[in-house]
């Protein structure tokens, strides 16, 4: 391996260490049931929309969002902003639930999901037939 | 007793908080976590504080506040930020897990003693509040030319 080549590798291996050295942070979430389905609220300051993935892959829906803090001109290594914060955080959905429905909305670092209930799940009124 | 009857009331939060607890024990099994330092479970990342030559940064996460309603206030060297947050609360809803933070929070911090005071800003952006307090001139190092 010349000497350039040792260099390029090097440095590809810091690249790589650092984008790996992250905190990772389970979010704090509330979940308010209703008779339609639920409202899941995360919170995920410092995520913004970009940096935020949510997936819903057989019934396991996935958060994970990364922070990334602007670090001044001038800062050196060790720097506050130099390390990232990502959370990650797996819910089963259980049956009532319909993944295919969810809606999200993302404010001030709050993550907002709404999951409906399947309609076969939903209360129905029944309607009282007179003989 | 209607929900009795279906079974259906327990089932749903029931499953959600038991499985995702399997969640979090399949990826440490399956060593998904061991190379990031897993930080408290408290889920609230730390405030982060970062110095250079000119400024102080300080990165206070506290998602879903009305920024009007945090007071931060520099006597000294000594900046204080406190502030109330308020979580969403639905009457028609059950709440079925409570996590978040609600009620007030207060930050004392102890800064450089070359802070200027004359020169804070604080800005609030995707649930982080960036407060930046620029250092007296007098404090930089001077770089001195030879003649």
């Amino acid at each position: 391996m010349s000497h350039q080549q040792e260099v390029v590798a090097k440095e590809k291996a810091v690249a790589e260490k650092r984008a790996d050295s992250y905190q990772s942070v389970r979010p704090r979430v509330d979940i308010h049931e209703d008779k339609e389905g639920i409202t899941l609220l995360a919170d995920i300051p410092g995520v913004s929309r970009e940096a935020l993935d949510i997936q819903i892959d057989n019934e396991i829906l996935s958060i994970d969002g990364r922070v990334e803090l602007p670090v001044p001109n001038g800062a050196k290594e060790g720097y506050a902003g130099n390390q990232t914060t990502r959370y990650q955080r797996s819910f089963s959905l259980s049956k009532e639930l319909d993944g295919e429905q969810v809606e999200a909305t993302l404010k001030d670092g709050v993550l907002a999901l709404r999951i409906p209930k399947r309609q076969e799940f939903k209360p129905r009124k029944i309607e009282i037939r007179t003989a | 007793m209607f929900a009795r009857l279906n079974g259906f009331d327990r089932s749903l939060t029931d499953n959600f908080m038991q499985l995702e607890s399997e969640m979090d024990r399949l990826f440490q099994a399956a060593g998904l976590r061991s190379r990031h330092q897993t930080a408290n479970r408290s889920g609230q990342p730390q405030m982060h504080i970062g110095s250079t030559e000119s400024q102080v940064d300080i990165y206070l996460p506290v998602a879903g506040i009305d920024p009007k309603a945090v007071t931060i206030s520099l006597e000294g060297n000594q900046m204080t930020i406190s502030g109330q947050r308020d979580v969403e609360k639905s009457e028609s809803a059950k709440l079925v897990k409570k996590e978040r933070f609600e009620g007030q929070f207060h930050y004392q911090i102890n800064l450089p003693d070359d802070v200027d005071q004359e020169r804070v800003e604080a800005s609030y952006e995707h649930g982080v509040l960036h407060v930046k307090i620029a250092r007296r001139e007098a404090a930089k190092p001077r770089q001195i030319t030879i003649q």
